[in-house]
């Protein structure tokens, strides 16, 4: 009880339950907008949802041949494991004019080679124009796929993945380009679902999707046949989480051109736009949520016309790391990419999105344990009964597992292949604890991400990877 | 304070009470709205396999059902599942969709009215066409605020090709506040089924009534469909308050129909020393056609320009007309890097070339360092003869 005399010592015992009653009303305050968003966001995103089935029904889109040439980006460093199957997937794409820019950041282990050897690429002397400054190319190799989609492979020297996605810019034939990960593969059909949005709204000039989870997920010919919850908890909890986060803001904030980020697993940009502000930030360890702050603001100061819009049909399967330790450092990064990219833009501050992101992503972690702590010290000092603290905790776990089970099962019960009973069961059971349990590790460990961030540079996020078969049942 | 923690309780269980039973309701509703009516299916396919009658039309009780049925969208769609693979059997039931075609302009579902000019777009109308009447029904539809009525009824006036239909449709287009991208009306007006000399002459009389956007569409429609319109674009290329898109366009379209008149202004452009850089590609891009020595040499001059796209442009043009050793020596004097670079782009899959580009680069660098360090920089802008001697060595 020391730290309590310490706090009878310092404070008057009126002058901290006055304190603490104030806190604990921001808290409760807080507590209750975050609810009422996620509820308003729920609420919103599932009408979306069924209005897409609506729409799709009723023959409601744009039926066209013809769009934009693509250039597809993909930036590599030691991807040997996951790069043939990426490229291969990309070369069956439903599209009909697109080129694959494979740039191979000083990759330490056999990526240029497995690359080059595979797709039979020949070495050239291609000049770049270099639009936005990267590190030098080193070689240039090219070569057509059977079906004659084009194959370049950069290798230059290592800059980082937002250095590397600068090189594939410069190089990039085509006015519109998507950006990828190694190890990520897209549905064959999410380049016309992804330039769709361009078709049917002014001054496009980026386009996210949707990233699902592709462990223990079964493929036939790069297209989804059975989808399943992952068998480890860790995955399984991602799962949920990222399908709740989809349809908790992502539908909402697009409807108010209020997206701050666009994947980097998948997103579309147009190419203009984005050597208007200078391409991806380097040393930037959140790259993609950086450049589209930085499109909102230079747009906005500008006084320029743009949208951002968020094609949830356009389909990304991607691997989420298996063990705590990888989950853990991933999630530091996006917490410090956030941070980096929120600081950078303090113009944006009047923007509803910039607060929301603000107040619940970037100080969530503080806000939450202040309140975790206030609450408990207020129970101390007789302000609540203990059930009532009890209560409040299990009302906000349960609310976001409710959220969590209403996501989830949405989501899946919409989508052209359902997941099974056994994993809608599983999905109960897991919601509580990845509410409680995950979400507190998040909380620490986003935490300590801001207070022991002394600005060092991280050029490649890496987790474990294991090679996927997209091609064959698995 | 437990005032605030009972609302927030409450709160947060009507929140989830509320989810689940919006969700559920929705649910039900918008999953069963259009679901298949199975015995309107059964009777579609039993009236298709039973034998016509001596006009070829449907019984009339069968017609008198499809009456009572099509005005429900779902029925419609039970319609269009059960035919959707019999051609055949499309155009017989054509006519009796587009019977609907007022009681759809009055529907007030825009996704439904949307879905009805979907339908009409997928019929093909070189067998039969619409009535005039009708076809002035579905201009109509091009009232709508739907970017997907707007774009499935242009699709449907597309697949009609009917000339007054489709200039009145583009007008439309013209006078639209909303969205409609140029990719969408290009690209439709490409594949429209009808005689487009005739309907490009007619959208050339109106040209100087249509905003410049719409104008860009038609001139690249002009451009690909290969259409006359030379003096158009002519007079856009000289008249200086053209808008500058529309100036860009016309010049485009020479560069897949030459003109000699047009060739002369683009030799203007090139003589020009402040001419936008982005007229200057355009010019270059449109004399490719033209290999005679005037506009070699006008060309030739910019491949120093300041410009990438101009000099690139310039090099291309270069290496399609057959460059000499001394043209490419004399590219190379110029010390560019990214032009240097280009060049042994172009000549990729020519070992000799590249090998001789890469050499006399060497050369000049060597030559280049010596220079500098004799301090005799005057040196370097010797005439390229001087180099000729990397020639001899390959």
């Amino acid at each position: 009880m020391k730290i309590f005399d310490f706090v009878h010592n310092v404070f008057t015992e009126d002058g901290v339950r006055s304190l603490l009653e104030n806190v604990e009303n921001f808290f409760v305050l807080y507590l209750a907008g975050y609810s009422t968003f996620l509820f308003v966001s729920v609420l919103i995103g599932s009408n979306q949802l069924f209005t897409d089935i609506k729409k799709r029904q009723l023959y409601n889109s744009i039926h066209h041949d013809y769009y934009y040439p693509i250039s597809i980006l993909v930036p590599a460093y030691n991807e040997e494991i996951t790069i043939v199957q990426t490229i291969h997937s990309l070369m069956r794409l439903d599209y009909r004019l697109y080129e694959i820019v494979v740039v191979n950041d000083g990759s330490k282990d056999g990526t240029e080679d497995i690359v080059v050897n595979t797709f039979g690429l020949q070495r050239v002397l291609r000049p770049f124009r270099l639009q936005i400054p990267c590190k030098n190319a080193i070689s240039v190799y090219e070569g057509k796929s059977e079906n004659g989609v084009a194959i370049t492979l950069i290798n230059k020297e290592n800059g980082g993945k937002a250095d590397s996605l600068n090189m594939g810019i410069n190089a990039a034939k085509y006015p519109y380009f998507v950006c990828m990960d190694a190890d990520s593969i897209l549905q064959r059909d999410s380049l016309s679902k992804i330039i769709t949005p361009v078709l049917e709204s002014p001054n496009v000039v980026a386009v996210g999707s949707m990233i699902r989870i592709s462990n223990d997920s079964v493929f036939e010919d790069g297209k989804l046949v059975e989808h399943r919850l992952p068998k480890k908890f860790l995955a399984a909890f991602q799962v949920l989480e990222y399908e709740r986060s989809f349809l908790a803001s992502r539908i909402l904030l697009d409807k108010f051109n209020a997206n701050m980020i666009i994947s980097g697993a998948f997103g579309l940009f147009k190419k203009d736009a984005i050597i208007n502000v200078g391409g991806y930030q380097t040393g930037s360890m959140g790259e993609d949520m950086e450049l589209i702050v930085k499109l909102h603001s230079y747009y906005r100061s500008n006084k320029l016309p743009y949208s951002i819009k968020y094609a949830y049909d356009a389909i990304c399967w991607t691997q989420v790391p298996e063990r705590m330790r990888d989950l853990i450092k991933q999630r530091k990064r996006w917490h410090i990419g956030l941070f980096q990219s929120l600081s950078k833009h303090p113009g944006l501050i009047t923007s509803g999105s910039y607060i929301y992101y603000l107040l619940y992503e970037l100080l969530s972690p503080f806000i939450e344990l202040v309140g975790i702590l206030t609450t408990v010290l207020a129970y101390f000092f007789d302000l609540i009964a203990f059930e009532y603290m009890l209560m409040l905790f299990l009302t906000y776990a349960l609310f976001g597992a409710s959220l969590t089970i209403i996501s989830f099962t949405t989501r899946n019960y919409l989508s052209e292949v359902p997941v099974k009973f056994g994993d809608v069961v599983k999905a109960f059971l897991l919601c509580i604890p990845e509410n409680v349990l995950l979400r507190h590790v998040f909380v620490w460990t986003r935490l300590f991400s801001i207070l022991f961030y002394r600005g060092k540079k991280t050029k490649w996020g890496k987790i474990k990877r294991r090679e996927i078969s997209y091609s064959a049942r698995n | 304070m437990t005032i605030f923690i009972k609302l927030y309780l409450l709160l947060n269980l009507s929140l989830v009470a509320f989810n689940i039973v919006f969700l559920l309701v929705n649910r039900r509703k918008r999953l069963t709205a259009y679901k298949i009516n199975k015995s309107f299916a059964k009777e579609i396919r039993q009236a298709l396999s039973e034998s016509m009658n001596d006009h070829g039309d449907f019984p009339l009780s069968f017609a008198a059902s499809l009456r009572e049925h099509l005005p429900v969208t779902r029925n419609m769609l039970t319609l269009q599942q059960v035919i959707e693979a019999d051609e055949e059997a499309r155009q017989r039931f054509q006519p009796y969709i587009w019977e609907q075609i007022d009681h759809y302009a009055k529907k007030r579902d825009e996704y439904e009215r949307a879905y009805y000019t979907y339908i009409l777009s997928t019929f093909d109308y070189s067998r039969s066409k619409p009535a005039d009447s009708d076809i002035v029904k579905l201009l109509a539809f091009l009232n709508s605020n739907s970017l997907y009525t707007f774009s499935n009824t242009m699709m449907a006036l597309y697949a009609i090709g009917d000339i007054p239909a489709l200039l009145r449709a583009v007008e439309k287009t013209d006078e639209r506040p909303e969205f409609y991208h140029k990719k969408l009306l290009v690209d439709g007006l490409l594949t429209a089924k009808l005689e487009h000399a005739e309907f490009a002459s007619q959208l050339q009389k109106n040209f100087a009534g249509y905003t410049p956007y719409t104008q860009n569409c038609l001139i690249d429609y002009f451009r690909l469909n290969g259409s006359d319109a030379v003096s158009l674009c002519l007079s856009l290329m000289r008249d200086p308050k053209t808008d500058s898109e529309v100036r860009y366009s016309a010049m485009r379209y020479f560069a897949k129909h030459p003109d000699p008149e047009a060739k002369r202004l683009f030799m203007e452009i090139l003589a020009d020393e402040d001419a936008a850089w982005l007229e200057q590609m355009l010019s270059i891009q449109a004399l490719v056609k033209y290999g005679d020595p005037k506009v070699r040499m006008a060309i030739e001059k910019k491949v120093t320009s300041r410009n990438w796209y101009v000099r690139v442009n310039a090099l291309q043009f270069m290496h399609r007309n057959g460059l000499r050793r001394e043209d490419v020596l004399n590219i190379l004097y110029l010390r560019d890097r990214y032009t240097s670079e280009y060049l042994l782009y172009l000549y990729r899959e020519d070992e000799e070339m590249t090998r001789y580009i890469i050499d006399t680069i060497h050369l000049l660098n060597v030559q280049a360092e010596a220079v500098q360090e004799s301090g005799n920089i005057e040196a370097i802008s010797a005439p390229p003869q001087l180099l000729k001697v990397g020639d001899e060595n390959i």
